[in-house]
């Protein structure tokens, strides 16, 4: 069972940035600039576009897949993750290095590739499953089961333009899910589709790992990557930063790449405040705890800000700041206690527990910059920018704001409201 | 090839390339399939433009240049002379504008999902044997019916046209499909350059008028265009021309088509590695 399924070697793949520019100009300006280029030349000017800036998307990379593992890869965006599933799925070549395969290999790097929106379900079904490789008799074979997993069988000759988004997703799905690869390569795919179909999915991804097929899945969902994946690689930058077993990759992404990183602390020479004022720590904390993972949405998180006047005499209000992972403002929250406000603190240690209640905040990622300063006009001695993170999810159990309703719930703060409904005829 | 045994991906030579192909080319017929269901779902008269497209093109044609101009037609009916200049024509025209196109219009797929990228401009060249067949079929009623003119060609001498077509077409397609690719323009212009390599071409005069106005001399070197060939050759079956096929002007076409094809074939492949970076 110590085959190797996948075998990746000194992988590197340069992109020349501005290319993609340099490329769409028109035919007639590249011929301008080479008819150009002899009298630059002679000119004395340096022909133009040598000092390409390149960008290494994926910088020597090396690693094995044993036949029969779910490979997990995790990273930021921009980290070389769809570079590199780009490159296994013969996409685009890589610069240099090289990669060996044992089986039959299908990728879905989207889902519905190559759907026609004027074609019928039916028409669809056989030209995404040969566009994914699978012979037509197979496709015969196993259509009625792909429709049925689809749960689309009174639509199935309908064209798809009259399908709702969630519908071709099925679809497009159910397709794929019934594809026999030897190797399955999955680029974050399941971001889509409703949470019970979503579910269907993963038990189906979850099927063909078991069935000593190799899965290489990459996603931004930590909890899916956890659930499937034996192994994960941490990818940072075009390198892998971390190969490990999952929980051990991903509490490594959480700390070292901030993305839910609970806990920063500055020496008082890295502190980014005044000489009068040292910022120690940021934590996040879930009953005096410091967090470990994801949050439940119903529970109350507490952020601990310690600090210290080294001087008499300043004012020295804390602020708490909340982002959401686009960078989009959540809110603002000051301390309102007027034992502290327009007041000038003596020196000492201080401490500021702050707590965001539960049933407030939506299912995301959220990063929080912590600022001190006076308090009226709000003047910052201190900033520490995205200093902690943590994210939240919803376990979709009972106490929840979202009763019985399975969809996504949009916006930044699903907070429980008090709502009195009655019948009034 | 063994499924026990790594292989490692990476630059195939050609003999691996055209195997790959063979292997999928299941997916070819469903590209053909789904290019031509495409273009006949949602209009009115479905598979009736097949009809309709060359025959409108046909009788603006004779109108314009048969009755108004009054080009000579070889001694045919000048509907049966510009005619049998569409067949091959309209092919060519049809299946190059197309294949200019096609990487572009399937980008999402270029970028989503690996196979032979030939499979795109094969699917229209294909396709449009579909149109060409249909304008055959609409030339013998024409001529058996309108003109009573009584058609015995020999297939083996229609071949010999039709595979330079063929070749010929092929070629213009990789060139253009890879070329526009990288250079957004050539959409652009490749309607202009057929619409002037049509009357460049023997379409709507005969090339005895060539010769008349111009000199003999110039024939020699038009042959070079292998557009020329084609259609005088197909000219030459379809009208049941005595003698053998004009191979003076065939023969320069299939040297010429021979490089625009091997330079096509090596431009594309290539570019092709490049093809999901750039499109």
């Amino acid at each position: 069972m110590d085959q190797l399924a996948v075998r990746v070697e000194n992988l590197s793949k340069v992109y020349r940035l501005g290319e993609h520019i340099t490329v769409s100009e028109t035919l007639f300006q590249q011929l301008g600039v080479l008819a150009l280029k002899p009298i630059n030349r002679m000119l004395g000017r340096a022909p133009s576009g040598e000092a390409v800036p390149l960008l290494k998307a994926l910088d020597n990379i090396s690693f094995d897949v044993p036949t029969g593992q779910t490979l997990g890869i995790i990273g930021h965006n921009g980290a070389g993750k769809s570079t590199l599933l780009k490159i296994l799925s013969r996409i685009t070549e890589p610069s240099s290095g090289r990669i060996g395969v044992r089986g039959r290999m299908a990728s879905l790097l989207e889902v519905g590739t190559g759907f026609h929106p004027d074609l019928s379900g039916r028409d669809n079904v056989f030209l995404n499953a040969a566009i994914l490789g699978m012979p037509k008799r197979e496709i015969q074979r196993r259509f009625d089961d792909i429709v049925a997993f689809a749960e689309m069988e009174s639509f199935i000759d309908t064209p798809i333009k009259h399908y709702s988004t969630g519908m071709r997703v099925r679809l497009a799905f159910a397709v794929a899910a019934h594809l026999d690869p030897d190797i399955l390569i999955i680029d974050e795919v399941l971001a889509v589709g409703d949470a019970e179909f979503q579910k269907r999915c993963l038990n189906r991804i979850e099927a063909v790992g078991e069935s000593g097929r190799t899965v290489l899945f990459v996603s931004h969902q930590l909890n899916t990557v956890s659930r499937l994946c034996q192994r994960t690689l941490v990818m940072d930058h075009g390198h892998i930063v971390h190969d490990a077993g999952t929980l051990e990759s991903i509490r490594y992404y959480n700390e070292r790449l901030g993305m839910a990183r609970s806990y920063n602390s500055w020496t008082p020479e890295e502190s980014p405040s005044r000489p009068f004022l040292t910022l120690h720590e940021v934590e996040i904390l879930l009953d005096g705890v410091r967090v470990d993972g994801a949050i439940d949405v119903r529970r109350d998180i507490d952020v601990r800000i310690r600090f210290s006047a080294n001087e008499e005499g300043h004012e020295l209000s804390p602020c708490l700041q909340i982002f959401d992972s686009s960078g989009n403002w959540v809110f603002v929250s000051l301390d309102p206690d007027p034992a502290w406000q327009r007041t000038k603190r003596p020196k000492g240690d201080y401490e500021s527990l702050v707590t965001i209640p539960g049933n407030l905040l939506n299912e995301g990622m959220y990063s929080v910059s912590v600022s001190i300063g006076t308090h009226d006009v709000y003047y910052k001695y201190c900033f520490a920018h995205d200093c902690v993170a943590f994210s939240v999810y919803d376990s979709m159990e009972p106490g929840n704001t979202r009763g019985g309703y399975t969809g996504e719930l949009p916006g930044p703060v699903r907070p429980a409201l008090r709502w009195q409904s009655r019948r009034i005829t | 090839m063994s499924s026990n045994e790594m292989r490692y991906l990476g630059r195939s030579n050609l003999f691996q390339y055209f195997s790959e192909m063979w292997v999928q080319r299941e997916l070819l017929v469903f590209l053909v399939w789904k290019h031509v269901k495409v273009q006949f779902a949602q209009t009115a008269l479905g598979v009736a433009w097949l009809i309709v497209r060359p025959l409108l093109n046909v009788i603006v044609l004779t109108f314009v240049f048969g009755r108004l101009a009054q080009l000579p037609s070889d001694g045919q009916p000048y509907l049966l002379f510009v005619l049998a200049g569409m067949l091959p024509w309209a092919y060519f025209s049809s299946v190059t504008n197309q294949g200019a196109l096609v990487l572009l219009g399937n980008s999402t797929l270029i970028t989503k999902i690996f196979f032979p990228r030939l499979f795109l401009p094969f699917s229209v060249a294909i396709a449009g044997l579909i149109d060409f067949l249909v304008t055959l079929v609409l030339f013998i009623l024409i001529s058996v019916f309108m003109y009573q003119q009584m058609l015995s060609f020999s297939i083996l001498e229609f071949l010999v046209p039709l595979v330079l077509l063929l070749s010929f077409t092929m070629g213009a397609c990789m060139w253009m499909s890879a070329l526009a690719v990288d250079f957004r323009d050539v959409r652009h212009v490749t309607g202009y350059i057929l619409q002037m390599l049509m009357f460049a071409a023997p379409v709507v005069w005969p090339v005895a008028l060539l010769a008349d106005r111009v000199g003999e001399w110039a024939i020699s070197w038009f042959a070079w265009y292998p557009m020329v060939g084609v259609i005088e050759g197909f000219r030459h079956v379809l009208f049941s021309r005595e003698g053998s096929l004009p191979w003076e002007l065939l023969g320069p076409g299939f040297i010429s088509t021979f490089v625009v094809l091997v330079t096509g074939f090596a431009y594309f492949r290539w570019r092709e590695r490049q093809f999901a970076d750039v499109v």
